[in-house]
């Protein structure tokens, strides 16, 4: 009971309680590290890319290459997690080595290619989507509705007018 | 590639019907040609049907059919709209088309119209503006025909782009400007039917419903009404579609050959029919990732999604409506190109006292190495069809300033003319690499206009407007 307590009270006591977060922590980010270098030296003749890894418009290019050893159909998977606990995106493709993919948010994107029997086949991706910034593209769309509005006025004008003097 | 639906040597055994029937209809069609303007204007007497269908079946083309696709997967649904307003290109030339046939009634080119209107500056900074334009669509158009094949039928790129290329370079060089409008009035009604009956098949068998639900999940942006880039091309496109128009000598001829007070018409009816056709291309488009289907390459993904509507008999279906819409596009350039390069660099510069005939036998000659020119040029396909056309965007609409205010005031000087569509390319360019493909026309334009405002205030060049009659040089500038 007294040890308990003690226990309670050592755990309770709050730079106590930090230093342990920290070092759990510490411990989880290492492991984490030594499975992300593992996969990656695993997967790193397996190389997926990816263009542009930073997209303003939401589409962006995959491409795969030396996976002579696994046939399609492949597996893309998407996650906003580095190790895809929750994906939120999964699709199948026949393509030899590439696919175009489009209709993404804002966000940051980890993708990976699995083979059909869902096993991880190369490395993961990184890919950032940063939209254009609103206020600039009704700025130019504006400009635009403006230009547009001059043109038909023009032609219009220079029709009706046409035989009169300038 | 997704699924291939036909074979490789069903795709042969079309594209040798098609070839055959092209290139003998070009023949017989060719036999009654005599003279330059035979050639080139099929002597200035086209009719309101085949006005009409020419123009409508010229503008869809490989962009209608491939890059309206690619822009709606994209950039959604401003993507599809944004791409349906390049008809405005067509409905705001009608009254210009009569302007033109009523000031150069012996008119052959645009660049007669510029070197005439706005002196020799102008002129080489327009002509280069166009051959870069004429170019860049006409490898577009070959790159499309390899795409195409591939797509479809899974045969090699470079051979799909040389049999396609083989083709129309024949048929336009057999027939002249009459079998480039003859064949657009029978490839516009297989396109016609073809784009149609797709677009009712997906709808049919897809649903709305269904398209709507799986791109709200699976491509969230491309509902988006306030998506940034789609938003910024939606201008963009139209000035573009409008740049390629007005500039361009494709249309240009046609004004000089179709029969007088015809022009205004043809192209206004053209603009309407072809308003919907990438509403529906771009439609088709929205329900690929419904139907499983992911391109490798964006400007893939109609034909896909069309092949795989219709299975393997469909796919044959869909191939004749692509290879006639890209057809129709690249015989009328082929030909609208060369007659710029026969009329303004060879007579225009190199050769000023060429005979009729000498112009009749050198068009042919450099329709021929225009054609082998694409294909060396298409041999390595180095981007997108979207992103080639719309590298162009900067150079032509620099140009739609100096042609309304050309066409229509004699008050803009040629020096202004230069500098505006110069300029207007140049900053068009650096939006281009800054921002994005999808602003370059937008901001050339407006740089032109403000170019030219500038010369209409500071300068008047009173040009006489009879000189463009009489075709005589311009002693103004």
């Amino acid at each position: 009971m007294i040890r308990a307590l003690n226990i309670d009270r050592i755990f309770l006591e709050p730079q106590t309680l930090y230093s342990t977060y920290f070092i759990l922590m510490f411990i989880k980010n290492l492991i984490f590290i030594l499975l992300t270098l593992t996969v990656e030296s695993t997967f790193a003749d397996k190389k997926l890319s990816i263009t542009p890894d930073i997209s303003n418009e939401g589409y962006f290019t995959l491409n795969w290459k030396q996976l002579e050893s696994f046939s399609p159909p492949y597996i893309i998977q998407t996650s906003k997690d580095i190790d895809f606990r929750k994906v939120i995106r999964e699709i199948s493709t026949t393509n030899p080595n590439q696919v175009h993919l489009s209709g993404f948010e804002d966000g940051k994107y980890y993708i990976r290619l699995l083979n059909a029997q869902k096993n991880q086949i190369t490395n993961s991706v990184e890919l950032i989507v940063k939209h254009q910034n609103l206020s600039h593209a009704f700025i130019l769309f504006f400009i635009g509705l403006l230009l547009f509005i001059i043109l038909i006025t023009l032609i219009i004008r220079f029709n009706l007018g046409l035989g009169r003097p300038e | 590639m997704n699924e291939i639906q036909l074979s490789p040597s069903t795709a042969y055994l079309i594209l040798l019907f098609f070839g055959i029937g092209w290139i003998a209809f070009g023949w017989w069609l060719g036999k009654r040609n005599r003279t330059i303007d035979d050639f080139m204007l099929a002597g200035r007497n086209v009719g309101l049907a085949l006005a009409s269908t020419t123009a409508m079946a010229t503008w869809i083309t490989s962009n209608t059919t491939l890059v309206a696709p690619q822009l709606t997967y994209q950039f959604g649904i401003w993507g599809m709209v944004g791409y349906s307003m390049a008809a405005l290109g067509l409905i705001f030339f009608a009254p210009m088309a009569n302007r033109i046939k009523q000031l150069m009634p012996s008119g052959y080119t645009c660049g007669d119209f510029i070197r005439v209107r706005y002196g020799k500056l102008a002129w080489y900074v327009f002509l280069f503006v166009s051959f870069f334009y004429g170019l860049g669509w006409l490898v577009s158009l070959g790159m499309a025909g390899g795409i195409l094949l591939q797509a479809l039928s899974g045969l090699d790129y470079h051979i799909g782009m040389t049999i396609i290329l083989f083709i129309c370079v024949s048929y336009t060089l057999l027939g002249g400007l009459k079998a480039v409008i003859a064949t657009d009035y029978i490839q516009t009604l297989i396109i016609l039917a073809g784009v149609v009956f797709i677009g009712y098949v997906c709808w049919q068998n897809v649903g709305l419903e269904t398209i709507y639900k799986n791109v709200s999940i699976q491509q969230p942006q491309l509902l988006n009404l306030l998506f940034p880039a789609a938003i910024m091309f939606l201008f963009n496109n139209i000035f573009f579609g409008i740049g390629e128009i007005f500039h361009s000598n494709v249309w240009w001829s046609r004004a000089f050959a179709f029969r007088v007070g015809i022009g205004k018409r043809a192209y206004l009816m053209a603009g309407l029919l072809w308003l919907p056709i990438p509403i529906i291309t771009g439609f088709v488009a929205l329900a690929a990732n419904t139907l499983g289907i992911y391109p490798s390459s964006p400007d893939m993904v109609g034909p896909l999604v069309a092949a795989k509507l219709l299975g393997s008999v469909g796919a044959i279906f869909v191939f004749m409506v692509v290879f006639s819409a890209l057809a129709s596009s690249l015989d009328s350039l082929l030909a609208a190109t060369s007659d710029l390069l026969t009329e303004d660099v060879y007579r225009g510069i190199l050769f000023p006292d060429s005979s009729q005939e000498k112009l009749f036998k050198v068009s042919k000659y450099i329709l021929l190495g225009l054609g082998i020119t694409t294909w060396l040029l298409c041999l390595p396909r180095l981007t997108t069809l979207g992103e080639l056309l719309n590298f162009t965007g900067a150079f032509v609409a620099s140009t739609i300033w100096p042609v309304v205010f050309g066409l229509y005031r004699n008050r803009l000087h040629g020096s202004y003319a230069a500098i505006a569509m110069a300029s207007g390319t140049a900053l068009g360019l650096i939006a281009y690499f800054t921002v994005g493909f999808y602003v370059a026309a937008l901001v050339s334009c407006l740089v032109s206009l403000i170019v030219c405002g500038i010369g209409l205030w500071l300068k008047n060049a009173d040009f006489d407007w009879q000189l463009l009659k009489k075709l005589e040089k311009n002693h103004v500038s």
